[in-house]
């Protein structure tokens, strides 16, 4: 019983840190609406020298 | 009493289904920014039609491979304990299909759709449960014999090397029986650019795969009292490790940022119930930088054309967890204990061997009868109008 309860507990505090941690990526986006568009993402990598070439 | 354990264990694994079946979304989001344009809607069908054909195969011969059960009794055996067994079907299949998910990242933009399926259910039926029942259900006395001759059994909580090596070592073969994207690798010795077509949407698949991640590892316990808030934090301290070292090595670049927290995610699956926090910060933090410099060497030396890195991301970063479990599990740096290095190396090295040579059978065996690869004027066209004839914004490219 004790086992349940506190797995139970710990289920609950983790999907409360899965929740917000989900909002991180809110934040994110909130931003990148927000913004213009020449400060989405690091201008850098439009001059083409990055991880895609 | 036992009714409430029941229904808590058949809600906690099925969480953990729902929030991997989630990560797909993620795959799908991850390759639609990572490949041009004109392949972003066949990124999205591939993940989507990948994932059904993987349930089916999965529910009608692999998870019989790997388990020895199989589903063809009546429903009211199958609902018996609040239907506990279906639901963990449901989590394993949603590992299970992470295979042609990992897979079609390295593939994209100019493999031919049909053959592909048929890569997946062969991949999903047979070579991907085949291992796991070695490595999750004591098949073949495999486990039995590495426990005899180092003391340990091979070691692999979440997967790191059941799903993740697995799935970046037949992509491997893959991508290497494929060839190239057209005049990615230019006669004069140049690489030519094949930019990213979306950062915000790579970025938004990204964390769809962080999140569902805590549940891929948390869940992986499969019942409510095996909880263990360690997983947790583990996996969370790899994600930040990976992402951090991932910015510096790769001096920002946002396909890096975004590829480095599930590097780390990628390594600690394989001991994230037994490392110490700080263990699974450096087990991250290695990964992440493992994936920016196998990138490079892959992409750019070795000219193998691997579109989302997924080699790198899971066959390396997965066969590094399955190895660092054994160094940072062990008690002397601050883990569970339980397990050795030289098992880890035993399993890791089993697993990429297998998957290898899967891959290299599959494909071969298909690029000789059916073919792998669009022809350049299709792969030209892009694989959006070639094979499901429509663009991801038909309207920007229709003037009626």
């Amino acid at each position: 019983m004790e086992a349940l309860k506190q797995g139970a507990d710990a289920l609950f505090i983790l999907l409360r840190g899965i929740m917000v941690l989900a909002m991180h990526a809110g934040f994110a986006f909130l931003e990148l609406g927000t913004v213009r568009k020449k400060n989405q993402i690091n201008s850098k990598i439009l001059k083409g020298r990055s991880w895609k070439h | 009493m036992e009714a409430l354990k029941q229904g808590a264990d058949a809600l906690f694994i099925l969480l953990g289904g729902i929030m991997v079946l989630a990560m797909h979304a993620g795959f799908a989001f991850l390759e639609l920014g990572t490949v041009r344009k004109k392949n972003q809607v066949n990124a999205l069908v591939k993940i989507l039609v990948d994932f059904s054909v993987s349930t089916v195969v999965y529910f009608v011969v692999g998870y019989s491979v790997a388990y020895g059960t199989t589903f063809f009794v009546g429903a009211e055996q199958l609902a018996a304990k609040n239907g506990y067994d279906l639901v963990k079907f449901f989590f394993l299949l949603t590992f299970a299909a992470a295979i042609p998910a990992i897979i079609s990242g390295g593939i994209a933009e100019r493999a031919k759709f049909w053959p592909q399926l048929i890569a997946t259910a062969v991949i999903v039926g047979f070579v991907y449960p085949f291992f796991e029942g070695i490595a999750w259900n004591q098949h073949f006395g495999v486990q039995a014999w590495i426990k005899a001759v180092t003391g340990d059994e091979f070691h692999d909580f979440a997967g790191s090397v059941v799903v993740h090596a697995m799935g970046g070592w037949i992509a491997l073969p893959a991508v290497v029986l494929l060839g190239a994207r057209y005049n990615r690798y230019r006669k004069d010795g140049q690489v030519s650019a094949h930019p990213p077509s979306s950062i915000p949407f790579l970025a938004l698949g990204s964390w769809i795969l962080i999140v569902g991640w805590f549940g891929f590892n948390v869940m992986s316990a499969q019942t409510l009292d095996k909880i263990s808030g360690l997983v947790a934090v583990n996996s969370l301290m790899a994600m930040v490790g990976g992402t951090l070292v991932a910015l510096v090595l790769g001096k920002n670049d946002p396909g890096f940022v975004h590829n480095g927290p599930l590097a780390g995610l990628v390594a600690v699956c394989a001991g994230s119930d037994l490392m110490h926090p700080f263990g699974a910060l450096i087990v991250g933090a290695v990964a992440g930088g493992l994936f920016v410099v196998m990138f490079t060497l892959t992409q750019n030396k070795w000219k193998i054309d691997d579109v989302l890195g997924v080699w790198p991301l899971h066959g390396i970063c997965g066969a590094w967890g399955g190895i660092a479990a054994g160094i940072f599990g062990t008690h002397t740096l601050g883990g569970l204990g339980g397990v050795n290095f030289t098992a880890q190396l035993m399993g890791t090295a089993l697993g990429v061997s297998w998957a290898l040579l899967g891959g290299l059978l599959v494909y071969g065996i298909l690029k000789i009868s059916l073919g792998l690869k669009l022809s350049p004027e299709e792969e030209y066209d892009g694989a959006d109008l070639t094979v499901h004839k429509i663009s991801a914004t038909p309207d920007r490219e229709v003037s009626w």
